[in-house]
């Protein structure tokens, strides 16, 4: 037997020095890069796949990086019923009970502040509250539809005056672009199709439900 | 197997960069959080815990923690800020990047009320580089290190901010592959100024595109530069493209005036920081490194022995923690212990943990307090902080506790009309005429005299659309106060509708000569809107 120096291994043999180089053991800080990337990958990725059903979903967008995205130029308007009395037309002031940020935020639909905003009403109103919502917003896609930047037919050609001056005709005449976005619709119904969602009505009492 | 755990190894544990880089990343990251909280963020504390309400970023958290208050938020801002200051000057590192780390990403997963994505990303950047040593980041060379080796570092905390600003930047640029964004009416609706929109229309007629076509050749651009930033960022030798090309969105950001507070600045800082290629740095030593003698002489002035050493962390702590308990701000006691026990830790003398250069770090704590004292003053954060307050106070119906807020807010603003209107019209409101009245006078007083100072800002720059339009604003609110004047018993109704009358055509001329300068400036009608109806009535 051959000894080859100091540290002793065999001739023949693998030694640390011509072995194959094995790979570092994992550490705590491989799982947390790990952990890191996934959830930078999955967070964003969960807004378009496999979110939920609720018509509300869209609206989240604080974690997808979703920067200028036309649900960020959608409008809400929203519109909150205390029912508890009996009387359906009684509106909450949403100014005068939350701060202007909520309000907006409200306004832009995030789910989880019309959950805490529902969630606050019905707990001040106590067992036997009855609070509604109505909430009607600006279509994801509507930025791209002529018809979104308003029906109002000023000179009655039955065409309405968005079209006269709109960049994404292309070569079209208004008429038949306005044809080509709303087919046999009068404008107001088109308007109300193509461009506004009823995320709620006021048919529900929110308070029934545990949360939106 | 082993070979995929190698090149994961590789791949993140041996990235190697400059370590100028990372002091300037340090700096410029550090930095810029410490002014945005001090300047941008602080006013926005009084939305916080408003009307007994909040909802937190994550949903476990509004079932752990209590509703904020703004005296808790604007403490912990301006505590947030004053670590964030210290890690840029380079004193207790590690310990400064926790606390800013703590309080700026703490404070935002405590509320939506406050939730721009940059604030989302630079929680996320502060808390990667909280796991990056403090041997990383220092600039201070030990004398044992040997140069070269010295100038690089590498560590896998550096690797993920590469790593987040690529997938921040793929995800923005994949949001951006949608029809509706490529029709470019999203970037149409965005461009509000009026010389990009003449720009955009110009290109349109010189390349013979229809009108509107120019805004979906740039939302397609922007899709592609987006898409093409995370390459830059992953791969080293793109580096210098994505140098020359990603910093430019957002420029255009800013050329295009979006609102997005410091968004931009924090980009364009690091995509410089980071995409700049390593000789790019090398060259920056080479210009640094004159500066090293100036340190030299810094540490040998530095005392070696414990008790003076202790004595100047006494010193320190107590002026920092007095110069911090002054800021007018509810909670200013924490924010003194605070800023005192975090000065004192960073320079007692403890083997391990003790500054290598304690009159350095000492010196820099004091500056850093006062340089948060002043830039808090200085920018008007608490004003904001307290009028805005007030106003929701009032529109929610506390009247007492608008009078108060409104009352802090003036007294952070003294010799400026401030909120002495508001408040003023609250004590009527009330019932306290006696309080009213002189603040009324007051009010007016100071209103002139803010006309006359904005007046000699137009006298200077003649060119100004701006600066008319804000004249006529002025103008406008001196209509009001000479109203309000006029209705007080002890002042002459008559002179005080002259005053107003002669406010009002101040108002219109400012308008005239705003409008003259930028005639499709969206102010400009807003303004004439406003002068319109004030003439109107009576």
């Amino acid at each position: 037997m051959q000894n080859d120096g100091e540290r002793g291994t065999l001739a023949g043999m693998e030694t640390p020095e011509n072995a194959p180089p094995t790979a570092p053991r994992p550490t705590w800080r491989d799982a947390l890069i790990a952990a890191f990337v996934i959830i930078q990958i999955a967070l964003p990725l969960s807004y378009y796949v496999g979110r939920s059903d609720s018509p509300l979903a869209p609206f989240d967008e604080r974690f997808a990086w979703r920067m200028f995205s036309p649900v960020r130029l959608a409008k809400c308007q929203v519109r909150v019923y205390d029912a508890t009395h009996g009387n359906m037309n009684q509106t909450i002031s949403l100014s005068r009970e939350l701060h202007v940020v909520w309000v907006k935020l409200l306004n832009r639909a995030r789910p989880s502040i019309v959950d805490g905003v529902v969630d606050r009403f019905c707990r001040e109103r106590g067992a036997d509250a009855d609070v509604r919502l109505s909430m009607v917003c600006t279509r994801a896609d509507a930025p791209a539809k002529t018809i979104c930047e308003g029906d109002d037919d000023r000179n009655r050609d039955g065409v309405p005056d968005a079209y006269a001056k709109s960049h994404y005709c292309g070569d079209l005449s208004p008429r038949d672009c306005f044809a080509q976005e709303c087919g046999e619709q009068s404008a107001a119904e088109c308007y109300a199709t193509e461009c506004r969602v009823q995320l709620f009505d006021r048919e529900e009492n929110l308070c029934r439900q545990g949360g939106v | 197997m082993d070979r995929a755990l190698s090149a994961w190894h590789r791949y993140w544990h041996d990235f190697e960069t400059e370590r100028m880089r990372v002091v300037a990343l340090r700096v410029m990251l550090f930095g810029l959080v410490a002014f945005d909280l001090w300047v941008v963020t602080l006013h926005h504390a009084s939305r916080y815990g408003a009307g007994e309400f909040n909802v937190a970023q994550i949903g476990l958290l509004d079932m752990l923690l209590p509703i904020p208050t703004p005296a808790i938020v604007a403490t912990g801002w301006l505590l947030g800020g004053f670590f964030a200051l210290r890690a840029a000057f380079g004193v207790a590192i590690k310990q400064s990047i926790v606390g800013a780390t703590i309080c700026y990403f703490g404070i935002y997963l405590w509320s939506q009320v406050d939730s721009y994505q940059h604030h989302y990303l630079v929680g996320l950047l502060l808390t990667i580089c909280c796991f990056v040593p403090e041997k990383v980041w220092t600039a201070t060379r030990p004398d044992d290190a040997e140069v070269e080796e010295w100038n690089r570092v590498r560590h896998w905390g550096l690797r993920l901010i590469y790593v987040q600003m690529a997938l921040m930047y793929f995800w923005t640029g994949f949001t951006k592959a949608d029809p509706t964004w490529l029709s470019g009416a999203t970037m149409d609706q965005l461009t509000h100024p009026p010389e990009v929109r003449d720009l955009i229309a110009g290109w349109e007629r010189r390349f013979e595109l229809r009108p509107g076509e120019g805004y979906s050749y740039a939302a397609i651009a922007v899709m592609l530069g987006e898409l093409l930033a995370p390459l830059a960022f992953l791969w080293r030798r793109l580096w210098i493209v994505g140098l020359l090309v990603v910093p430019w969105f957002h420029i255009g950001v800013e050329i295009l005036e979006f609102d997005i507070e410091w968004f931009s600045y924090y980009m364009i800082a690091l995509d410089v920081i980071l995409l700049l290629p390593d000789r790019g740095w090398r060259a920056i030593r080479s210009v640094a490194l004159r500066v090293e003698p100036l340190w030299q002489r810094i540490a040998v002035a530095t005392p070696t022995e414990s008790t003076p050493r202790m004595i100047i962390a006494l010193a320190t702590a107590a002026i920092c923690a007095y110069v911090a308990g002054r800021i007018p701000v509810e909670g200013s006691t924490l924010l003194a212990v605070v800023v005192g026990v975090a000065a004192l830790l960073a320079l007692w003398p403890v083997p391990l943990i003790a500054p290598k250069l304690p009159l350095f770090a000492a010196v820099a704590q004091v500056v850093i307090v006062a340089t948060m004292s002043f830039t808090v003053d200085r920018a008007g954060s608490l004003y904001d902080m307290y009028r805005m307050w007030g106003g929701d106070l009032r529109r929610r119906g506390d009247i007492e506790g608008a009078i108060e807020k409104y009352t802090l807010a003036n007294a952070a603003m003294p010799g400026q009309p401030a909120r002495r209107y508001q408040l003023a019209e609250l004590y009527e409101r009330t019932g306290r005429r006696a309080l009213a009245e002189p603040l009324y006078i007051e009010a007016l007083e100071l209103q002139h005299a803010a006309v006359e100072a904005q007046l000699r800002r137009t006298h200077r720059d003649p060119n100004d659309a701006a600066a008319f339009f804000e004249l006529a604003l002025e103008n406008l609110r001196l209509a009001d106060r000479c109203a309000a004047v006029g209705r007080l018993p002890s002042h002459d109704a008559e002179e005080m509708a002259r005053c107003r009358r002669t406010a009002l055509v101040g108002a219109e001329e400012a308008v005239d000569k705003g409008q003259a300068i930028s005639p499709r400036d969206p102010e400009g009608r807003k303004m004439r809107a406003q002068v319109e109806r004030e003439k109107r009535r009576r």
